[in-house]
C-alpha cells in the first residue's frame, strides 16, 4: 500500500522548521534591538549572553551608563540576579533644555536560571565600557565525577 | 557607444550626510540625549556600550558631526544563550552655525559618550552695559 503522507512525521518536521526559523530570528534579530535602557523594554533589561564551559559560567550583560556603585549581583544556587540603576538625565537639566531625549533611566532587576549551580564564594564581576562581565565558577557538586572501573 | 559617467557637481558647503556607512560591518544607530546649557553650549550623550576607547571616533566635516564606533573583537565562548552580539555604531548630526567646532570635547565612560559642543563666542548672549549720563 502506498503511503501518501505520515501525519505524525509531517507535523514533527514542520515543528522543527518553525523552531529553526525562530532560532535564526533570535540570533540575528537581537543585535538590532536597541534596548540599552530600562524604560524601553524593562522586562528583558539588561540583555545578556551566557556561556558555559567545563568549570565556569560566563555572563555578559549589556548595560551602558550605570552607576557602578548601584550594581548588585546576588547568587543563590543556580539563580543569578542582577540589579542596578541607570541614572536618568541630570536633575539640573530642565525639560525645556532638551533637544532630543531618547535615552531613559531607572532601576532594573533581572533574574536568570544558570545551567549549573555555582560556587557563590568565587563569583567575580567586572564593569567595563558599559558591559558587565560576571564569571561564576561551578560548584564542586555540579561538576561531573569520573568513576574508575576496577577490572578484576 | 560608450556610456559616460558624469560626476554630480558638489556644492561647496554641502554636508556629506548619510544614513549608513558603506562598510561591510553591521551598524546600529545609537540612542542619544541632546540638551542645551543656555549660553554655554550643547551636550550630546550617546549610549555606545562595549567599545574600547580607541574604537570610538568622532569627526567633524562640512558641519556634520559623525559618531562612529567599531565593534570589538568578541571573545569566542561556548555560548548557551545569546541576546546580543557586538555591533558598530554610526550616527550623524548637522551642526548649527552657533557651535565652535574647534572646541568640541568628548569623553567615553561606562559605555556612554559625552560630547560637549560649546557655542562660539559671537553666538553667546552678551550684556551691554547702559551708561547713564
Amino acid at each position: 500500500m502506498l503511503r501518501f503522507f505520515d501525519t505524525n512525521q509531517d507535523f514533527q518536521s514542520l515543528r522543527r522548521d518553525i523552531d529553526r526559523a525562530f532560532d535564526a530570528f533570535r540570533t540575528n534579530g537581537a543585535a538590532f534591538r536597541q534596548a540599552f535602557l530600562p524604560g524601553r523594554s524593562p522586562r528583558n533589561y539588561p540583555h545578556v549572553n551566557i556561556a558555559e564551559d567545563a568549570d565556569t559560567i560566563h555572563v555578559e550583560a549589556l548595560a551602558p551608563g550605570l552607576n557602578p556603585d548601584s550594581i548588585q549581583i546576588t547568587v543563590l544556587r543556580n539563580q543569578l540576579t542582577i540589579a542596578g540603576e541607570k541614572p536618568g538625565e541630570a536633575s539640573d537639566v530642565k525639560a525645556e533644555q532638551f533637544h532630543r531625549c531618547e535615552r531613559a533611566g531607572g532601576r532594573f532587576v533581572r533574574t536568570f536560571t544558570l545551567p549549573a549551580e555555582v560556587n557563590d564564594a568565587k563569583v567575580a564581576a567586572e564593569y567595563r565600557s558599559g558591559i558587565l562581565t560576571i564569571t561564576l565558577p561551578k560548584a564542586e557538586t555540579a561538576k561531573p565525577k569520573k568513576i574508575n572501573v576496577a577490572v578484576a | 557607444m560608450a556610456e559616460a559617467t558624469v560626476v554630480r557637481p558638489v556644492e561647496a558647503n554641502e554636508p556629506t550626510t548619510q544614513e549608513s556607512t558603506h562598510e561591510p560591518d553591521r551598524y546600529i544607530t545609537p540612542v542619544v540625549d541632546i540638551y542645551e546649557n543656555e549660553g554655554v553650549g550643547l551636550v550630546v550623550l550617546a549610549d555606545l556600550p562595549g567599545l574600547a576607547s580607541d574604537d570610538v571616533t568622532l569627526s567633524v566635516e562640512k558641519d556634520v558631526l559623525t559618531i562612529k564606533g567599531v565593534a570589538r573583537e568578541s571573545v569566542e565562548r561556548p555560548w548557551v544563550y545569546r541576546e546580543f552580539t557586538p555591533v558598530g555604531y554610526f550616527r550623524q548630526f548637522t551642526l548649527g552655525k552657533k557651535i565652535d567646532q574647534g572646541a568640541i570635547k568628548a569623553e567615553y565612560k561606562h559605555g556612554v559618550l559625552r560630547v560637549t559642543l560649546p557655542f562660539a563666542e559671537e553666538a553667546k548672549p552678551r550684556q551691554i552695559e547702559v551708561k547713564v549720563a
